[in-house]
């Protein structure tokens, strides 16, 4: 424990740098894919047909059963030769981790929707509430509200997929704790401190969920 | 005007609950249907109402006609509305906010003065602002009655309306569903409480092993 604390005040500042690298790409994958991810899971589930037919829900379906780790990969090292481009490996996994996350959020919210109790829509219907009415008071919002556990959940994961960001030789956390490592050579202290790294950024996420899920109790939207 | 539903058949997997069921309701008219439970008296709303296929049959909304057994887009409002026996208020809303955004389309729109007269008559003003799960059942059930007979849907179906009412809260709906009847609207009632609604029903039918008889 005491070698652990005396490396964190050693290596602060590198360890510092490097979390704020993760925090930033997961903040880029957190808001796009919720932007994004959203807007796809409202579209899946209220144009099913539709989505069908255009071939996105297969897309999407194709698409997530790939690693994230391929896409990062192919993003960096074949598809840039191909396109003749070279982008910087911090923008390539931002665009990665945001494409995976919206596939993500936008199946939790497409799960959310589809949840929903069939029947309010039904009372809308036989009440004359319109549709567009319908779904930005009532569907969007409990769907959304359904949603949020899993959402922060998953953002937990998104966060720490970022580590793979390391593979393609972004200044993350993992990449600078497997610096350190190098130096020390004492894997058991260093990786008990990536360990804490990540707690400390996980946990309040997974407090969150755990709060939300409290939440949709109380309001009767529990599933 | 009428509200009808001509030989109609259903059944789920190979259960029949509705077998070469009609009804017929006109405006101005009170009917009643009652039945043992899970007989199928609430699906027969559902295909009235088209939110639910037949597996055979016609549903006519005035002069409009369709084969019940067909999918359907066309809205059933504002020629109906209908009361769930489970009510379904939208949970994320308030209670006013449940029945201002079907009145108006809005979910902060302005109730007038009609509208807060029958709420007082209902005895739900107090609990207005509150979230659905925060009220009684019998506060819930008074306010989805309510925002039917609010609405301007020429038949109004009410699936066992007085289940949660005492029997003051029950006068004031038959007095409300008097005025209904007065104003040429037709009303179709489910309910296992046909006493209660006495002095206003003009046809009753029983629905058993899966068919509609006139009692």
């Amino acid at each position: 424990m005491n070698q652990t604390i005396s490396l964190l005040i050693r290596y602060h500042e590198a360890l510092l740098d490097g979390a704020l690298v993760s925090l930033e790409l997961a903040a880029i994958a957190w808001s796009g894919g919720l932007v994004f991810g959203t807007l796809l899971g409202i579209w899946r589930a209220s144009y099913s047909r539709g989505a069908r037919r255009s071939g996105i829900t297969l897309f999407s379906t194709a698409a997530s059963s790939i690693p994230v780790m391929v896409y990062l990969l192919w993003c960096h090292y074949p598809l840039q030769a191909y396109l003749g481009i070279s982008v910087p490996p911090f923008y390539t996994a931002a665009v990665v981790f945001t494409f995976y996350n919206t596939l993500t959020i936008g199946e939790v919210v497409r799960g959310a929707i589809g949840d929903l109790p069939v029947a309010y829509s039904m009372v809308a219907q036989v009440t004359g509430v319109p549709r567009g009415t319908y779904m930005r008071a009532i569907m969007i919002p409990l769907a959304l509200r359904a949603a949020l556990p899993s959402y922060f959940v998953s953002q937990v994961g998104v966060l720490h997929m970022t580590l793979f960001a390391s593979l393609i030789s972004v200044d993350e956390l993992f990449r600078v704790i497997q610096r350190i490592n190098s130096i020390e050579y004492n894997a058991v202290e260093v990786y008990s401190l990536l360990a804490i790294f990540y707690f400390v950024l996980s946990f309040p996420l997974l407090i969150l969920a755990r709060v939300a899920n409290n939440q949709l109790a109380r309001l009767g939207l529990d599933r | 005007m009428i509200l009808s539903a001509q030989s109609v058949n259903k059944q789920y997997d190979r259960r029949v609950v509705l077998r070469d069921c009609s009804i017929t309701v006109n405006t101005g008219q009170c009917s009643l249907i009652r039945g043992p439970s899970g007989c199928g008296k609430s699906t027969l709303l559902r295909i009235l109402a088209l939110l639910e296929q037949a597996d055979s049959g016609t549903v006519m909304h005035g002069n409009l006609s369709w084969d019940a057994s067909q999918q359907n887009g066309s809205p059933a409002y504002p020629f109906l509305t209908l009361v769930f026996q489970q009510l379904f208020l939208w949970p994320n809303l308030t209670m006013r906010q449940n029945i201002s955004i079907a009145l108006t389309h809005d979910e902060n729109g302005f109730l007038g003065k009609p509208a807060m007269e029958m709420l007082e008559r209902f005895n739900i003003l107090p609990v207005l602002d509150q979230l659905p799960h925060k009220c009684s059942l019998g506060e819930r059930q008074r306010l989805a009655i309510a925002r039917a007979l609010l609405s301007d849907a020429r038949f109004l179906l009410l699936d066992e309306p007085s289940s949660a009412l005492d029997r003051a809260n029950r006068s004031v709906l038959v007095e409300e569903l008097r005025r209904v009847l007065a104003n040429d609207r037709g009303v179709l009632l489910i309910t296992h409480d046909e006493r209660g609604f006495d002095g206003i029903v003009d046809e009753s039918f029983e629905l058993e092993n899966a068919q509609l008889r006139r009692f």
